[in-house]
């Protein structure tokens, strides 16, 4: 579990560090103050090892993807869209220090030594890429990532271009400990080849239960999920008891496939953090304080950090109804951005919420 | 921006109060009729001074309700100074060791005396000051200060007759009435008036507390030091 995390010229933010984090961390502030951005770098720094994920980042924001030509992309990497200032990424934990930094390639990207042959990096090595192949050009090839901290020789890096990665160097496997980060972005509504893989690994082990738990504070109706394929196509039914047929899940409402979503990345195997841009998107206020109750749970039964961001007062106080008695397993921070584009954090517990509202003071 | 009595979309948002450019200072006080009373009594000081009566909620909430007022976004930047004024109900020395307590916590200047004011260090902050009311007194609430500052000449002597009959010692319950008489002659007074139904702080917009006069001096006083 991530206790700190730093981050600095990444995005939306020229530097910011959080201390204090807990196992459920919900994000707010105004539009505009980093709150996605903070999500998109605990989602990089939750996958060092799979670089490419960065190429996604402009998909998820409506962005055409980077070309040889069109460098936009991943310029936007970079604080104020400038790539001149590399990219840090940190973050504190019950492992240690686990640490990244993106830096722009101008030109085009140099040569990368072949694995196996006479220049084959060996761990440790100092690599760099080659020089662009025209000097001076603003244009930017390519980012060379590089996992840190060096000491512990998980020194390795890679050249990103907007084709994909380059090889490695040395491969990824030491970063292969990172705790794996799932990502909800804020338009993300479903991806049934996923819920569909949880649910068989839940099932397998008799624990499907729990993420139904979490659906039920949805929709109350809800006694299981059936996935298969047809004709090729994965498909996640729910099975409402008082319905003659199971129903596909798209049938029941954006909010239901969102928190099936959450529910998959909370439960799965692979992650353990999960990531969720506004988190409040299609829920009913009514099942805010049971959601939360039931995202707790699962977070501490499967043993996942979560990070999430929201604009929303009712989800706020649904936390406070959620938690009568007080919680440490809940952190909320609001980002504040300053005039230097620095943006700094404050932190609020679920005590202070509940005399927030008792004392009508506004916490976003 | 007129901070009398309505509260004002310039320092309210939807979700409740966060300071703004107007506001220059701000005075936590113990309990809405508190906060109600003092913007009933002082709406040209309030507004002036750029004033923000807070509602603190009670004693228990007093240590939280500093907490959450500094982490306001726009605290630092706009609130030069922070007032507090709560009652001494039976102890004035454990609530002045209270607010100082909450001073402290929350990481701002400690006063070490009612309307002693307090500047911050080296570091920065609000000026900082409180007020234990009735002022000077060991114990007592606002109400005690209220009754010497009723506009009328005598209070009515139905009002008197009333407050006499509560403490009649047959009658059931009437040493109840010893902790509170201040505050229940106070509502006595609203009731035989001209409108019975006013809350304490339309009363206080309507005139039937002298504002002007020394017994609510205290209060201004603070006003005037944060």
């Amino acid at each position: 579990m991530f206790s700190q995390i730093r981050v600095q010229n990444f995005r939306g933010i020229k530097s910011l560090k959080i201390d204090g984090l807990a196992r459920l961390n919900i994000f707010i502030g105004e539009n505009g103050c980093g709150k996605t951005s903070l999500l998109e770098s605990l989602m990089i720094l939750g996958n060092r090892a799979a670089p490419q994920l960065l190429l996604n980042l402009a998909a998820w924001r409506d962005q055409p993807r980077a070309s040889p030509q069109f460098d936009v992309p991943l310029r936007c990497f970079f604080f104020n869209l400038d790539p001149r200032v590399r990219i840090s990424l940190g973050a504190t934990g019950e492992h240690g220090e686990r640490g990244l930094e993106i830096s722009a390639i101008f030109g085009d990207y140099g040569t990368i030594p072949a694995v196996g042959g006479q220049d084959e990096q060996k761990p440790g090595d100092i690599f760099e890429p080659g020089p662009p192949a025209t000097t001076g050009e603003d244009r930017i090839g390519g980012v060379l990532y590089r996992i840190l901290p060096r000491t512990t020789g998980d020194n390795m890096r890679a050249i990103l271009t907007p084709q994909g990665l380059l090889q490695p160097q040395p491969p990824f496997l030491v970063a292969s400990g990172d705790p794996g980060a799932f990502y909800v972005h804020a338009r993300r509504a479903t991806s049934l080849n996923e819920t569909a893989n949880v649910l068989t690994d839940l099932a397998q082990e008799r624990l499907e239960e729990m993420l139904y738990e979490l659906l039920r504070t949805v929709n109350p109706k809800v006694r299981g999920l059936w996935a298969g394929v047809r004709g090729g196509q994965t498909a996640v039914l729910a099975d409402l008891g008082e319905q003659l047929r199971r129903m596909p899940i798209q049938l029941l409402g954006d909010g239901f496939c969102r928190i099936c979503l959450i529910a998959t990345g909370l439960a799965g195997r692979n992650a353990k953090m999960v990531i969720v841009d506004e988190i409040d998107s299609g829920l009913h206020y009514s099942t805010m304080p049971g959601f939360w109750q039931g995202v707790a749970a699962m977070c501490s039964q499967c043993k996942v950090q979560l990070f999430c961001s929201t604009h929303n007062e009712e989800m706020l106080r649904a936390l406070v109804k959620a938690f009568p008695e007080g919680t440490n397993d809940v952190a909320i921070f609001r980002l504040d951005r300053q005039v230097d584009g620095n943006v700094e954090p404050t932190r609020y517990d679920t005590e202070m919420l509940r005399t927030a509202e008792k004392i009508d003071v506004e916490v976003r | 921006m007129a901070l009398s009595g309505a509260r004002t979309a310039a320092a309210v948002s939807a979700g409740g109060f966060k300071p703004s450019p107007e506001t220059r200072a701000i005075v936590i006080v113990e309990g809405k009729n508190l906060e109600f009373l003092i913007r009933g009594l002082f709406p040209k000081l309030l507004q002036t001074r750029q004033i923000w009566v807070l509602n603190g909620g009670g004693r228990d909430d007093m240590q939280s309700a500093f907490d959450v007022l500094v982490r306001t976004s726009g605290f630092r930047e706009h609130v030069k100074a922070v007032g507090a004024i709560y009652d001494a109900e039976g102890d004035k020395t454990g609530t002045a060791r209270s607010l100082s307590a909450a001073f402290r916590a929350a990481g701002l200047a400690v006063p070490q005396a009612p309307l002693k004011p307090a500047s911050p260090g080296p570091a920065g902050g609000p000026n900082t000051a409180y007020l234990i009311v009735p002022h000077e007194k060991e114990s007592g609430c606002i109400e005690d200060m209220l009754l010497e500052a009723y506009a009328g000449n005598q209070p009515p002597e139905c009002v008197e007759r009333f407050m006499s009959c509560l403490q009649q010692p047959d009658r059931r319950d009437s040493s109840a009435i010893n902790n509170w008489k201040a505050k229940v002659k106070v509502h006595s007074l609203i009731a035989a008036s001209a409108k019975p139904e006013q809350t304490l702080g339309e009363s206080a917009k309507a005139g039937l507390w002298n504002a002007d006069h020394s017994g609510l001096a205290p209060i201004k006083k603070l006003l005037e030091l944060i």
